[in-house]
């Protein structure tokens, strides 16, 4: 069954509005389950409707695509699972309960063909300093089919999405000597590039960015203990963390990144307040913030 | 110089995703020349936009899109040069509003809105239908109560003000939504100069500020 291992439910939960009425009246509206609305948290996303029975969880009852369909290879990322409770979805949250309790499932992260951090960190130095072609292939075989997933759902269109990807890759090359392993990981740094590319071609906008010298930092009393904190920045400690955060603070984190969204439209798409998604992304934060500041 | 504002941490996120428009991250980064701890949060946000990115599902790139990459770095095979970083700001404005402040502020055309009240426009930054200005209000005076549409960043560039919240200084930054109110008063015997950003017009409480507010144009 493909679901297997690839249910995060105590996650997902906390994300789930209950509703307890008596299954009967729940049971006809099951298939007026609107896909469109979780489809906008996870793109990628197949819902799949189960019908609860006991043993709790039987076989799903019918899948529902994401729009545009799949092409066979992506994950289901969510599971509606029926009799369970009730479902707010975001866009109708006030109006419209569904009768089912969804499950978000997160794409399970394929750990086989993330680059680790070292690696991806010899690569970067490889093209720095010998300019190495097989370094710089790794790097575009890692990143360019990630970048190119970020551009789309910043709202590039496919052929778009592949030029910036490669763009992004281009402007790897040429400032990787800029690279300072010491402040960023790899990936982050990477990501740097392709949103600075994003904010220039997609959002159109002029770009401003802090660039201090390392002289200021240094000299600068109290960054010296800030200073070393960024240092500390594991990327294998924060992947493990970022799995452990709630699915509803996950889900805001992951608009403003990769939709590009402000609070606002945060907050409208997921008919939640303003002040909640404001809140999620602090909690989010905090707790990232705290045990990356734990760690020795 | 010791910062005691800074931003929300969710306004910080918006800024390290790229999701901010120009006037705010423009703001924002302004106070990040200043500020040593909100730089640091930022590399935060980034390592952790970093890690969603190596999260998201890959997308299959066209056919000979390496080959073609290959060759664009080949035609231009000298790395770009490290852009001359900029030192830390001593007495003088952060570095990111030189291009629109040519001469500092002495060379500002500072419009008088009302007695004790200065702006001078901030003209090329986009900010959705708000504006990026400069306010100087002269010691003593009060901007009269107000609140804000949807948000607004302030930060202070020289002298101070007190309002509601706190006492503001150099450097230090205002992170405001529709749900505060405030009216600050310059409070030290030189003007405030302020960097202001706002995504929408200001809402004043009193009938003969909103009388005013067409005339002025904040």
């Amino acid at each position: 069954m493909f679901l297997d291992g690839h249910e995060r439910e105590s996650r997902a939960r906390d994300s789930i509005d209950y509703e307890q009425r008596p299954i009967r009246s729940r049971l006809p509206r099951i298939s007026r389950c609107q896909w469109f609305d979780l489809a906008h948290r996870q793109r990628d996303a197949t819902a799949v409707l189960e019908r609860r029975t006991k043993p709790r969880f039987q076989e799903p009852v019918a899948r529902v695509p994401p729009p545009g369909g799949m092409d066979g290879k992506a994950e289901p990322t969510a599971v509606i699972r029926h009799g369970v409770g009730c479902v707010v979805t975001n866009r109708h949250a006030r109006g419209h309960r569904y009768n089912a309790a969804v499950t978000i499932i997160t794409p399970i992260p394929d750990t086989g063909t993330k680059p680790s951090n070292q690696e991806a960190v010899d690569w970067l130095r490889a093209v720095a300093t010998k300019r190495d072609r097989g370094a710089f292939e790794h790097l575009y075989r890692q990143f360019a089919p990630r970048i190119k997933s970020y551009m789309t759902r910043q709202g590039a269109d496919p052929a778009g999405a592949d030029d910036l990807a490669q763009e992004t890759l281009v402007q790897v090359w040429r400032k990787a000597a800029q690279y300072d392993p010491a402040k960023a990981a790899p990936a982050a740094w990477i990501f740097c590039v392709a949103r600075n590319l994003q904010i220039d071609r997609l959002r159109r906008q002029k770009l401003h960015e802090v660039e201090l010298t390392a002289e200021a930092d240094r000299t600068d009393e109290g960054a010296a203990g800030h200073q070393r904190s960024v240092e500390r920045l594991d990327a294998d400690k924060l992947r493990e963390l970022v799995e452990t955060l709630p699915a509803d603070q996950m889900d805001v984190v992951r608009l403003a990144f990769f939709e590009g969204l402000t609070h606002s439209e945060i907050g409208q798409r997921l008919s939640v307040p303003l002040g909640t998604v404001k809140s999620r992304l602090r909690l989010a934060f905090g707790k990232l913030r705290t045990a990356m500041g734990e760690q020795t | 110089m010791r910062i005691y504002h800074h931003p929300d941490d969710s306004t910080v996120m918006a800024y390290g995703a790229g999701a901010l428009g120009e006037g705010f991250s423009l703001v924002l980064a302004a106070h990040m020349e200043y500020c040593p701890r909100c730089r640091t949060r930022l590399a935060e946000a980034e390592a952790l936009g970093g890690e969603l990115l190596s999260e998201l599902p890959p997308v299959e790139m066209s056919a000979g899109g390496f080959a073609n990459v290959w060759e664009r770095v080949q035609a231009t095979p000298a790395a770009e040069p490290s852009k001359p970083l900029r030192p830390l700001p001593d007495d003088g404005l952060p570095a990111v509003l030189a291009p629109y402040l040519h001469g500092g502020l002495d060379a500002c055309r500072w419009r008088s809105l009302v007695p004790g009240i200065r702006q001078h426009v901030l003209n090329g930054v986009e900010s959705s239908r708000g504006s990026v200005r400069l306010l100087s209000i002269a010691p003593g005076i009060t901007i009269p109560h107000h609140t804000h549409g949807r948000g607004e960043l302030t930060l202070v560039l020289k002298g101070s003000y007190v309002d509601e919240i706190g006492r503001f200084q150099r450097g230090d930054l205002a992170d405001m939504d529709a749900s505060v109110q405030h009216q600050p008063v310059a409070d030290t015997d030189e003007p405030c100069i302020c960097l202001i950003a706002t995504d929408q017009r200001l809402r004043f409480f009193g009938v003969f500020s909103r009388m005013l507010q067409p005339l002025i144009g904040i």
